[in-house]
């Protein structure tokens, strides 16, 4: 009896998220931020705000970089005090939430392995909500990702949490090695040197991983939690779809032999799995993709949205330009809105996160206008959150 | 001359008064907690929507009414002394119609309060919608009130007859 039960282990984290959900910018902070000219404004104009002083202690020439730096952390901090306050099964829940970001540190780090960047310079680009134990290890120590990942892999990354991913990953590419050794063709895809555009794909598919992940544990937890999730992941899942579809079809991964490569990287659900997937997977160009997201109104729309601004943009950025991700993002706000208007399950958690990511974008938009003095540009790109609709 | 009937019919009797009551009133707890919660959700976007939302809540109440009209009728019908076995049976048939009738439309008429209303924010064409389905819900409650009532009312001359006799004196 989820009605019951509910709030004896997990109501006080509820209740507390339900507080920060008023800490939100309204419209009269993005306003007075919009009206700053330079990012000292911006720096008093937060301080009025649920953020406070947490700039206070930055030194005079502020950076976007700091700004935005400085609200992550903000919001890792909260995000850790939720979670001690948590008990399993919304621990767990929460771990999920935070292993996306560690997806991303550990891709981040590689990358830096890679190019030989120097741990500092790591460290600053972290992002502060997935910081896991032994991740500061990996960063110190100059391994040496020339030799061959399976290494890495094992030393390093196997008792992290996102070790289950990247088993699946090199699983994946290891089967794809023998079946080209076999032909007789050579793949640098693990034992070798890793290029950017596999390192693209590995975080592609580790996401996918994760989301695969995520969903079967949301679906094992039934009742609310299961319906407003579901939800939230399988258009999370169409929207790397369609990402994925549209980022191919502008490089080399659209040509038929590359086809199975763009293929592993659709998660196993979704609305439009499997027969929308099934069409996309055979997708080389504009028409074949309107013809296969057909029967998906909401998608058909958003993809003649893009194209008509990619089309106009012959001249130059044109007034009220949106990329797909942008519009992506004004579509999931509205659903993570959604989120807070029932009570008794988890993706309250996920859309308070999401949103406040969402939000930090404005701020860092915000900033980055002002720095540019291109401030009627502000309004392109930032999604209002819990507008007031009377 | 008339025999005392065995008092243990009057247990049944007495059964099924209490169920009608406390399984009406367990349906429309429901429909009023699950049906809140949404409205709750719902006021705090769109206040002015809130007095609107308030049905659910009213027609769950409703369920409530009837469990005590068949309850207090029920106990209106009970003659200690002569009740027969049958009455007994008839009475407590009649309880446990109404209340569990009314516990399910309070279920139905929660969980369609709660998605409706919050529905019904984001979208005002669909008052009219979960209103009927509300109705719908309601009439579930009914049929069981009224077979509750048939019974329990025509009970009264049948069976009189089928009293298992008591000797007080023992």
């Amino acid at each position: 009896m989820e009605l019951a039960m509910f709030n004896v282990s997990h109501g006080f984290t509820e209740s507390v998220v339900r507080g920060l959900r008023s800490g939100f910018l309204g419209p009269e902070d993005y306003r007075r931020l919009g009206s700053c000219d330079t990012l000292e404004d911006m720096r008093s104009a937060l301080e009025e705000t649920d953020y406070g002083t947490f700039l206070q202690d930055e030194p005079s020439p502020l950076l976007v970089s700091t700004i935005s730096k400085k609200c992550y952390e903000k919001l890792a901090d909260e995000f850790r005090y939720l979670k001690a306050q948590t008990v399993e099964p919304l621990s767990t829940f929460m771990d999920f939430i935070a292993r996306e970001k560690m997806i991303d540190n550990v891709c981040m780090i590689i990358q830096g392995a890679l190019n030989n960047k120097a741990p500092k310079e790591l460290e600053e680009k972290v992002h502060p909500l997935g910081v896991f134990e032994g991740m500061k290890v990996i960063m110190s120590e100059s391994f040496d990702v020339q030799g061959g990942f399976d290494d890495v892999y094992r030393i390093f990354l196997v008792d992290t949490p996102i070790g289950p991913y990247f088993e699946e990953y090199l699983r994946e590419a290891d089967r794809d090695k023998d079946d080209m050794a076999r032909s007789g063709i050579e793949t640098s895809q693990v034992g070798g040197i890793l290029t950017k555009q596999d390192l693209e794909i590995m975080k592609t598919s580790l996401k996918k991983a994760w989301l695969e992940d995520f969903y079967g544990f949301v679906q094992s937890q039934g009742g609310t939690t299961a319906e407003v999730m579901g939800h939230v992941l399988k258009m999370e899942a169409d929207f790397r779809v369609l990402l994925v579809t549209m980022n191919a079809l502008n490089t080399s991964l659209s040509t038929e032999s590359s086809l199975q490569d763009r293929n592993a990287l659709y998660p196993n659900f979704g609305y439009l799995y499997p027969e929308g997937t099934k069409e996309l997977r055979k997708v080389f160009n504009d028409t074949t993709v309107r013809a296969a997201l057909e029967p998906y109104s909401k998608y058909l729309q958003l993809f003649d949205q893009v194209k008509d601004f990619y089309d106009s943009e012959s001249g130059g950025r044109g007034a009220g330009f949106q990329s797909i991700e942008d519009l992506i993002y004004a579509e999931n706000v509205h659903m993570y809105e959604m989120a807070f208007e029932q009570q008794y399950h988890f993706g309250l958690f996920y859309a308070w996160v999401k949103l406040r990511e969402q939000e930090i974008r404005n701020i860092r938009w915000i900033a980055n206008m002002v720095v540019l003095d291109k401030k009627d540009h502000i309004d392109d790109t930032i999604v209002p959150i819990f507008q007031p609709r009377m | 001359m008339k025999s005392v009937c065995d008092p243990s019919a009057n247990f049944y009797g007495m059964l099924g008064v209490s169920m009608s009551i406390v399984l009406a009133n367990l349906g429309a707890a429901y429909g009023t907690a699950k049906s809140g919660v949404g409205i709750a959700n719902l006021g705090v976007m769109r206040p002015d929507m809130v007095m609107r939302s308030i049905i659910p809540v009213v027609m769950a109440g409703v369920l409530g009414i009837y469990g005590l009209i068949t309850a207090v009728i029920i106990n209106g019908k009970i003659h200690p002394p002569s009740y027969s076995a049958y009455s007994g049976y008839a009475h407590l048939a009649a309880g446990i119609t109404v209340g569990m009738s009314s516990l399910a439309a309070g279920m139905a008429i929660g969980v369609v309060g709660d998605a409706g209303v919050r529905a019904n924010a984001q979208q005002p064409r669909l008052f009219v919608g979960m209103i009927l389905i509300l109705i719908f819900a309601e009439a579930l409650g009914l049929y069981g009130l009224i077979v509750g009532l048939v019974v329990a009312s025509t009970a009264e001359g049948k069976g009189s007859d089928l009293c298992i006799p008591w000797d007080s004196s023992k």
